[in-house]
């Protein structure tokens, strides 16, 4: 079966948030009105840093 | 008694070479296919390619009813747009005469430039007080329908044309090139949802990267729907330019980079971009190498083309491979991570060719939605 058709995928839209101080992030589900490079709030792991949002992608469910 | 079972077992042997309806069950197909064989293939070829065109038909109409839906939902216009809508889908584009191609790409550049005038105008006539942000949503939308319209339409002509005139060869270049459109097809109904909401598409990678160089810089407009930015990086001046996001747009680089040399002389260029895959390369995959990296019509390249060629600057290209259908829909982790790769590469590049005190304009080629700088 090398012409077999492929199953078709089901992608979910992830948003990672990223701290510009102590660079930790945070994976979310996409929530409509974000977009990269869009700030967000405090940090709360340093409490000093911005979140910012770094990437928002596609994943493939297993 | 004796004769009749001799006939009868002569006409049942089916060992016997000699047996006339054997030798019928051979000539009778043989002649049916040489004289029929190529109505019966247009028959079987006909019914797959109905069967695509059904598809197409009903991808177009659920883009839409998406698109109306939409408009309705979001923009809540006075009346309904349904009918304002569907005039949309059937417009045309005339490209300009070639005979004499000589000083055709400003004609292309006008032509195009009326058209995208004119919608961005009209969809603004639904709701007067619509963000930049939200009309780009809705005219890369109107794109998609329009675009799976002509598709439908093309193919429906073709495939009536071959029928009607029972003409078998017309029919093979459609059924070879079926795949192809149907995929493109599918890809652009899946964008529609990621056009809706806002979310980058894989198009989108060239501005996210310059994008994420110039996050701290002071952005200034260079041209229409496209912003540039300075930067300071190791003696070396970078200018900085992607279209303004995170509306849904391409900018205008040809025309941004043409004021940006009026005032200023970079020593490179750098272009970032996403670029078709072959079957076999990995979604993602990095490639680098020199000239203009940037798609569309032509017009933008040919205008790059032109400036670094009369300034003497040579032109680098760095771009993510991936499909068409992940070039158009929700930009895939294996993109959005290649960032990481890239930044280092494109200072890489700049170092290597540039000595201290030069100047690079780097820019991100693509459609920004969903991304901002």
């Amino acid at each position: 079966m090398i012409f077999s058709r492929k199953k078709k995928e089901i992608i979910n839209p992830y948003t990672i948030e990223k701290c510009n101080s102590c660079n930790a992030t945070i994976k979310r589900k996409f929530l409509e009105g974000d977009y990269v490079f869009k700030t967000m709030n405090k940090c709360n792991s340093c409490n000093n840093g911005q979140m910012m949002i770094s990437k928002i992608f596609g994943e493939v469910t297993k | 008694m004796g004769n009749a079972t001799n006939w009868h077992d002569k006409l049942l042997n089916f060992n016997d070479n000699s047996n006339p309806l054997m030798l019928l069950l051979w000539i009778v197909p043989i002649f049916i296919f040489m004289l029929y064989g190529q109505r019966i293939q247009l028959q079987v070829t006909s019914s797959e390619i109905n069967k695509s065109l059904e598809k197409l038909k009903k991808f177009r109409d659920d883009a839409r009813i998406e698109l109306i839906t939409y408009v309705k939902n979001t923009l809540r216009p006075n009346g309904d747009p349904s009918s304002k809508l569907d005039r949309y889908f059937e417009y045309f584009t005339i490209m300009p005469v070639d005979i004499d191609p000589s000083g055709i790409i400003p004609k292309i550049r006008h032509i195009m430039r009326t058209r995208e005038d004119f919608t961005r105008e009209q969809v603004k006539t639904f709701a007067p007080e619509l963000s930049s942000y939200e009309a780009s949503k809705i005219i890369n939308i109107l794109e998609v329908v329009t675009t799976i319209n002509l598709l439908y339409k093309m193919v429906r002509h073709l495939f009536l044309t071959a029928k009607k005139q029972n003409n078998f060869p017309l029919i093979l270049p459609l059924q070879m090139m079926m795949p192809f459109i149907m995929e493109e097809a599918e890809a652009l109904k899946t964008a529609v949802s990621a056009f809706k909401q806002g979310q980058p598409i894989g198009d989108g990678i060239g501005p996210m990267i310059v994008g994420k160089i110039m996050l701290d810089a002071e952005k200034k407009t260079a041209a229409f729907e496209t912003v540039w930015s300075e930067k300071d990086f190791e003696g070396r001046k970078l200018y900085l330019m992607k279209a303004e996001g995170p509306a849904g747009t391409v900018g205008r680089p040809g025309e941004a980079l043409e004021k940006i040399l009026s005032e200023k002389k970079p020593d490179m260029i750098v272009m970032v971009d996403a670029a078709l895959k072959l079957e076999g390369e990995e979604t993602g995959s990095i490639a680098q190498g020199f000239g203009a990296a940037i798609g569309g019509i032509g017009t933008e390249r040919f205008q790059i083309e032109e400036i670094a060629t009369k300034h003497n600057i040579p032109i680098y290209a760095i771009v993510i491979k991936q499909s068409i259908q992940e070039a158009i829909t929700l930009m895939k982790k294996e993109i959005a991570e290649t960032e990481e790769k890239v930044v280092p590469q494109i200072f890489e590049i700049i170092k290597e060719n540039t000595k201290i005190g030069q100047s690079v304009m780097v820019v991100g080629v693509g459609n920004t939605l969903g991304v901002s700088q």
